[in-house]
C-alpha cells in the first residue's frame, strides 16, 4: 500500500515540519497553549500520514521498540508522582518548584512523559488497525 | 423521510429537556477554579494555568486518562493484534500437516 509520488513528497517535506511543532507544543506547553496530550497527538498524527502514504512494510519499524517506550514512560510518570512523596510532600505533588534551574518543575517533565505515552500509544493503535487491514485473508 | 420524522421528534424532545433543565455555567460549584487562577503561578511557576491544572493540581486525573489509553491500546491489541496473524498461521500450518478437510473446511483452534 503506497500512495502517488506527490503524496509522497508533500509528505516528505511536512512530516519533520509536524515534528519538530510536536516538540514544541509539548516542550512549551507549561507557558505557552498546548501541552502533553497535544502535542502527542501531533506526534501520533504525523506517525498516522506516514503510515497511509508509505505503508506499514517498508519501514523498520518495530512494535516492541513502540510498546516499550510507552511502558517507561508511564512508569517514569508514576516515579515523578512517588518522588513527590518521598521528598516529603503530598503524592503528585510539585516539589520541584523554583529548584534546579526549574521554574515550573516538574511540570516540563510530566509533559515530556505524556507527549510520548500519549505518541506512542496512538502509534501503536494506528500499526495495530493497518497491520489487521493488510492481513493476508 | 419516514426515518427523518422519529429522529425529528427525538431531537425535539431532547430540545426542550434541555432548555426545561436550566443549566447555569456561568457561577462556579466551588472555590477551587479561583483560587487555582489567582494562585497557580506561585504555586507551580507555569504561567499557563491548564498546564498548572493538568500536570500539577489535577495531576492524578492525567495519570487516569494515561491509563484509559494504555486500557486502549489493550483491549485494540488483544482482538486484533499479532494473535491474528499467530491463528492463522497455525490453521495454515494444520492444513498442511493433515492436508484439511474434503470439504476445503480449516480447522478451528
Amino acid at each position: 500500500m503506497e500512495m502517488s509520488i506527490i503524496c509522497r513528497t508533500t509528505t516528505g517535506f511536512l512530516a519533520p515540519l509536524l515534528l519538530v511543532f510536536g516538540t514544541y507544543v509539548i516542550l512549551a506547553g507549561y507557558f505557552s497553549p498546548g501541552g502533553g496530550f497535544q502535542g502527542g497527538i501531533i506526534l501520533g498524527s504525523v506517525v498516522l500520514l506516514l503510515f497511509t502514504v508509505f505503508g506499514t512494510r517498508e519501514g523498520k519499524f518495530s512494535e516492541n521498540v513502540a510498546s516499550l517506550i510507552e511502558d517507561i514512560s508511564g512508569l517514569l510518570l508514576i516515579a515523578v508522582g512517588v518522588l513527590g512523596y518521598l521528598a516529603g510532600n503530598a503524592l503528585f505533588s510539585n516539589f520541584l518548584v523554583g529548584k534546579m534551574g526549574l521554574t515550573a518543575g516538574t511540570i516540563p517533565v510530566i509533559n515530556v512523559l505524556i507527549g510520548l505515552k500519549v505518541g506512542v500509544a496512538f502509534t501503536v493503535l494506528f500499526y495495530t488497525f493497518f497491520k489487521y487491514l493488510e492481513r493476508v485473508p | 423521510m419516514k426515518r427523518m420524522v422519529p429522529a425529528l421528534i427525538l431531537t425535539g424532545i431532547w430540545a426542550v429537556f434541555l432548555v426545561g433543565l436550566q443549566l447555569e455555567y456561568a457561577t462556579p460549584v466551588s472555590d477551587v477554579a479561583a483560587y487555582y487562577i489567582s494562585h497557580s503561578v506561585e504555586d507551580t511557576g507555569a504561567v499557563n494555568v491548564v498546564a498548572a491544572i493538568l500536570a500539577d493540581y489535577r495531576l492524578y486525573d492525567t495519570i487516569g486518562e494515561a491509563t484509559v489509553l494504555f486500557t486502549a491500546i489493550l483491549g485494540v491489541t488483544l482482538i486484533l493484534g499479532r494473535n491474528h496473524h499467530r491463528t492463522e498461521q497455525k490453521i495454515k500450518q494444520l492444513d498442511k500437516l493433515y492436508g484439511g478437510s474434503p470439504d476445503g473446511d480449516v480447522y478451528h483452534l
